[in-house]
Parts: structure tokens; C-alpha cells; sequence
């Protein structure tokens, strides 16, 4: 059975995101040149990285959200930046580290959520200030450096001008895809999210995939912290925290219902890209840091109010 | 054994005990804690997360979640701060105050009206408050009036909104308002069917929070006399674990504002056991981040085993 097509159905979206495009580029005539747009494919990649676990983690359902995301993110960032000191011989054993911390990160939070009655919510926001507290406590002991490889996969040209972090989000979309639709654990997610104990009656352990998804959240925010960092090109210890609520709005406006067990990842991405589009508007219009924040915050209530209502008690 | 068996308990006997347990351990280890000056400026420093901390759980026990109380703290002490510079200290007070009503009264419009995801809602709502506090003061600034400090200045100060909070949910909570609180966060729906207003009782549950907020940001301006527009979120999270902690539960329905006294009580007397000991700095935030999540986790186990 095909799931309902919502407002938001992703080819719509899409469409919103050129219209958008069109829009600034009429305000600014300068604005919409080859360059300028491959640069916002590319703050749009880097939102839409670290908003696959994201994806995954609303997927699951009963309110699952994923609010540790900024702080590992950071964490990975930190990690990378440390233990590789900035030579690319050390990179990857820098980044298989970060990986390693943010999926047991990740599983910590799985296991709070799957095993303790916590709203995800809450386990995730306290997991995310320990995390935060490990950040300070190891991030402003130590000195590191960016590795080059992580700067040039952000910023050099591949081919046509793209750089080489569009093709790895769209291989990692595809990626993710594929686990969604083709896999065991992408069919056990979907019924999970969809009917909790209808998954659990057909043999399905909800405890397992749980786990499993925060571990898998946690892995793809510490390496869309790696490739933060070499977007940032600076390390601070608040790096990935202004990320978490827009991976939540890049999933919700890319039609994933907040209960759970439908939407998909290429939602999330035009999620990403609508997200990036609001934000340039916003800097083009000139509108301070405040006025970001309060049209975040409407946006996200205005999606919440076309998808998110909660039944009435009437029935 | 007969007599054990006669006196009940209070719910939020654990709490207490451990409050209890860590003042001692703070003596020791602080000699000079117990002295009527400590003591009044631990209580007094204490005051703001008490407040908030007794907001979330009106919240809370009406089944809801509110993940703005912390930035709704910072929006009521900028007006606050901003007013005094403009008008009576009395009347701006009273702005901090009617500031707080309004973001309470949008919190629960949202949940309660509109029917929006608690937990998501008020994940929204934390950024437009964070966004209109910014908007009225970007930077640090602005001074609270001497006057209004100065009330602060007598030891035995600390005690009186204490008292007035605890004596006054004690009076009201076997009111109808009160107890119809508890039934909407109970059985949302048997509450619904047996005639309460589930969607009024909510919606109020938001409004109360947002007021005692706005107290809360009063102590707060009390203690530091300046303005800080990021002064409040840092603090969310110690509003829920401190609910937690008094033995509310975060279902809903069970639990009340003289255990989250206590349990706000316990988390600032830790922070300050941490501070104390000379734990570095970096890793009082991690000490503290451990202690919530464990907090937290023991908790929820405690709510698996009873369901």
C-alpha cells in the first residue's frame, strides 16, 4: 500500500525550493549565478548529512527525536581535530575514532529510550549536555588542526565545478534509501514507527532497532561533524549546536510525520535545501540572528499545524 | 510496626531524605554551610530554579512537556530589565510578569487548542522567545534598581517565597482547579469523558508555568542585577530533571510541586558539593550532565517496573 501523499509530497517541495531560488534571484538580480547556487547545494549538504540520523530517529516513532545531535556532531568535530593534528595520514584513523564515539554516543541513547520509559526527547537533551560536558572537558584541554582533505572535499571542485561532498550526499542518500526500502531493518523501522506493538506481535524486537537507529543517528552526526568542520574551517566547541533544531524542521518540512513509520530521506533532503533557501532569503533581506531565530521557530509551528496535530479527545 | 503502618509516607519522602542527607555531607565537608548566611544564600540562589522548576510541573502533571520555560525565563527578565530602565520598578516587574502570561498563553494555545505536539511545539516556541529576547537585548546590559535589590538584603528573605510556594500548593491542591489538573494528565481521555475541560485545564497548565517563569527570572535579576538575553536556557533541562527528581511522574498525573522543591533543592546543593570539592571546571559540567542522565534513566526504570 502507498502511503498518502501529504502537502509536503517531496516533488512539491522540490519545487518550492526552485521557486525560492527564482524569488532571490528577482531581488538580487547578481544573485543566482553557477557559483552561488553550487554553494548552497553545499551548506544544504552539510545540513543534510547530519539530518540522516534525524530521519531515521522520527521514523522510529512514539515521539522520537534526536536532540544530541549538535553536541555529537561537535564531538566528532573534536575528535577529528585532535587525534589527526591536521595531516591527512592521521584523518582516517581520527575519523574511524569519532565514528566509533558517536555510534556508542548514539546507542546511548538508544538504550535510554528503548529501555527507560524517558520521552526521547528528554534522554536525547540529557545525553546531549553530557556530551556537551565531554566536548569542554577534552575540546579545551587540547590543540589540534583541520585535516586538508576534509577542507577540499568541501571546497575544491570535482567535476563541472562540483565539489566532492554533493556526490558523497548523494551516495549517502542512496545509501540510506536503500537501507530504508530494501533492508530488514529499514521494512522493521517503518513497522515499528507505524504500529509499535502490531511490529512487536509480528515478531519484531522493538528494544533491538531502537538501539540500533540512535546508534546509526549518532554515527551520521559525528561525521557530518567531521565534514562541518571542514566546512566551518574553524573549531569551536559550539560548532554543530545551531544544527540540531534545523535537522528536526528538515524532516518534519520534508513530510515525515512526527509519529512515526512514514516519510523518507529524499524529504529530508529538500527539507535540508528549503532550510538552506529560508536562511539565504533571510541573510539577503538582512535580517539579524533574533529575526532567524523567531521565523525558525514560526516555520516550525506553521509545518507542525499543517502536519503534526494530535487527535482531538472527541474522536 | 502498627504505627508504620498507620502514618503514609509522602511521595516525595525520597527526596527529601536525600536533600537532607546531602545538606549534612555539605557541613562536612563545607564546614559553616548550616550558618544562617550560607544557608540564606544557598536558599536565595537556589529561588529561580525552584520557581522554574515548579512550572514545569504544572506543566507536567497535566501531560504536557514545555521545552520554552527556559527561554520564556530569559523573554520575562529582559522585559523586566528593559522596563526598569524605562518606567516604575513595581510596573516593570509587572511586565516581566504579563510577558510571562502571554508566552504561557501561546505555549498553550499551541498545545492545547491547536493540538500540536507538546514536545515539538514547545521546541518551536523556545526559539521565538529566544528570538524576541535577542531582539530586545542583544548584549548583556541594564541594571536592576537599588531598591528592588535591596529587598533581597534581609537572611530570612530566601524563606518567603519558598513558604508562600509550599504553603500555597499545599492549600491548593485539593481545590477542584488542581485536582482537575491531575485528572487530564492522568486519563486524558476517562477525564474528557467524565466532563472536564481537558483543553482549558491545559491551556491553564501553560499560562501558570509561564508566571512562575516570570518569578523565577525576578530571583534571578534579584541575584545577578543585570540582563542576559541567553541567561535561561542553560536551565531547561535542570527544570525537568529537578521535576523528576521530586518524584513527578513524566507521564503525567502523579507527583507535585512540594516534591520539586526539594528536587531543585537537591540538583543546586550538588552543583554546589561539585563546585565546592574543586572539581575543574571542565568537568563540572560533565559531573552534572552524568548525574541528570543517571537521574533521569532511574526514573524511567522506576516507571517500567510500576506500569
Amino acid at each position: 500500500m502507498r502511503p498518502r501523499v501529504h502537502l509536503g509530497s517531496t516533488g512539491l517541495l522540490f519545487l518550492l525550493c526552485l521557486l525560492l531560488l527564482l524569488a532571490q534571484g528577482l531581488v538580487q538580480p547578481n544573485f543566482l549565478t553557477y557559483a552561488q547556487v553550487i554553494n548552497l547545494l553545499k551548506i544544504a549538504a552539510v545540513l543534510g548529512i547530519l539530518t540522516i540520523g534525524q530521519t531515521l530517529v522520527v521514523l522510529s516513532g512514539q515521539e522520537g527525536v534526536d536532540l544530541s545531535i549538535g553536541a555529537v556532531a561537535t564531538f566528532g568535530a573534536v575528535l577529528v581535530y585532535n587525534f589527526s593534528q591536521g595531516k591527512n595520514e592521521s584523518f582516517p584513523i581520527a575519523l574511524g575514532l569519532a565514528l566509533m564515539a558517536g555510534l556508542s554516543l548514539g546507542s546511548l541513547n538508544g538504550v535510554l529510550v528503548a529501555y527507560s520509559r524517558l520521552p526521547p526527547l528528554v534522554a536525547t537533551l540529557g545525553v546531549g549536555t553530557l556530551v556537551q560536558g565531554l566536548i569542554v572537558w577534552l575540546g579545551g584541554r587540547e590543540r589540534g588542526a583541520i585535516p586538508p582533505i576534509l577542507v577540499d572535499l568541501v571546497s575544491t571542485p570535482w567535476i563541472l565545478g562540483l565539489p566532492g561532498i554533493l556526490f558523497l550526499w548523494i551516495l549517502l542518500a542512496l545509501s540510506v534509501t536503500w537501507l530504508l526500502r530494501r533492508t530488514y531493518y529499514g521494512k522493521a523501522l517503518y513497522a515499528l514507527g507505524s504500529n509499535r506493538r502490531a511490529a512487536y506481535l509480528s515478531g519484531i524486537r522493538p528494544e533491538r532497532y531502537l538501539i540500533w537507529t540512535y546508534a546509526l543517528s549518532g554515527f551520521f552526526s559525528a561525521l557530518g561533524g567531521a565534514i562541518l568542520l571542514g566546512h566551518v574551517q574553524v573549531m569551536h566547541l559550539t560548532l554543530g549546536q545551531a544544527y540540531t533544531l534545523p535537522t528536526v524542521v528538515a524532516v518534519v518540512a520534508g513530510g515525515t510525520l512526527l509519529t512515526g513509520g512514514v516519510g523518507s530521506y529524499w524529504g529530508s533532503m529538500a527539507g535540508a535545501l528549503l532550510i538552506t533557501l529560508l536562511q539565504s532569503v533571510l541573510l539577503t533581506l538582512r535580517i539579524e540572528e533574533f529575526g532567524r531565530q523567531i521565523a525558525f521557530g514560526v516555520i516550525l509551528l506553521g509545518l507542525l499545524a499543517v502536519y503534526g496535530r494530535e487527535k482531538g479527545l472527541r474522536q | 510496626m502498627s504505627l508504620m503502618a498507620k502514618v503514609r509516607l509522602p511521595y516525595y519522602t525520597p527526596v527529601l531524605l536525600l536533600t537532607g542527607l546531602l545538606l549534612v555531607l555539605s557541613e562536612a565537608l563545607v564546614p559553616g554551610f548550616l550558618e544562617p548566611v550560607n544557608l540564606s544564600r544557598f536558599l536565595f540562589s537556589a529561588l529561580p530554579m525552584i520557581f522554574l522548576a515548579a512550572g514545569q510541573t504544572l506543566v507536567i502533571l497535566g501531560g504536557g512537556i514545555d521545552l520554552s520555560l527556559g527561554s520564556l525565563l530569559t523573554l520575562t527578565s529582559v522585559t523586566m530589565v528593559v522596563l526598569f530602565e524605562k518606567v516604575d520598578p513595581v510596573i516593570a516587574t509587572l511586565g516581566g510578569v504579563a510577558a510571562g502570561a502571554v508566552g504561557g498563553a501561546i505555549n498553550g494555545l499551541s498545545v492545547a487548542y491547536l493540538r500540536l505536539q507538546p514536545l515539538v511545539a514547545t521546541f518551536a516556541t523556545s526559539f521565538l522567545f529566544g528570538g524576541v529576547s535577542l531582539w530586545l537585548l542583544p548584549q548583556p546590559r541594564g541594571t536592576v534598581p537599588q531598591e528592588v535589590r535591596g529587598l533581597a538584603d534581609p537572611l530570612w528573605f530566601p524563606l518567603i517565597p519558598l513558604l508562600l510556594l509550599f504553603g500555597g500548593w499545599v492549600l491548593l491542591r485539593h481545590t477542584p482547579r488542581i485536582t482537575l489538573l491531575y485528572a487530564a494528565g492522568g486519563q486524558a481521555r476517562s477525564a474528557y469523558a467524565s466532563g472536564v475541560q481537558v483543553t482549558k485545564v491545559r491551556f491553564g497548565s501553560y499560562v501558570g508555568a509561564g508566571l512562575l517563569a516570570a518569578l523565577g527570572a525576578f530571583f534571578l535579576l534579584l541575584e545577578t542585577g543585570t540582563g542576559d538575553p541567553l541567561v535561561g536556557q542553560p536551565m531547561l533541562l535542570g527544570s525537568i530533571t529537578a521535576v523528576v527528581l521530586g518524584g513527578t511522574r513524566l507521564s503525567g498525573g502523579v507527583g507535585g510541586i512540594e516534591g520539586t522543591i526539594f528536587g531543585a533543592l537537591l540538583l543546586v546543593l550538588f552543583r554546589n558539593l561539585v563546585f565546592f570539592l574543586g572539581v575543574p571546571s571542565d568537568l563540572q559540567v560533565l559531573a552534572e550532565g552524568i548525574v541528570v542522565l543517571l537521574a533521569l534513566a532511574a526514573s524511567g526504570y522506576a516507571l517500567r517496573r510500576e506500569a
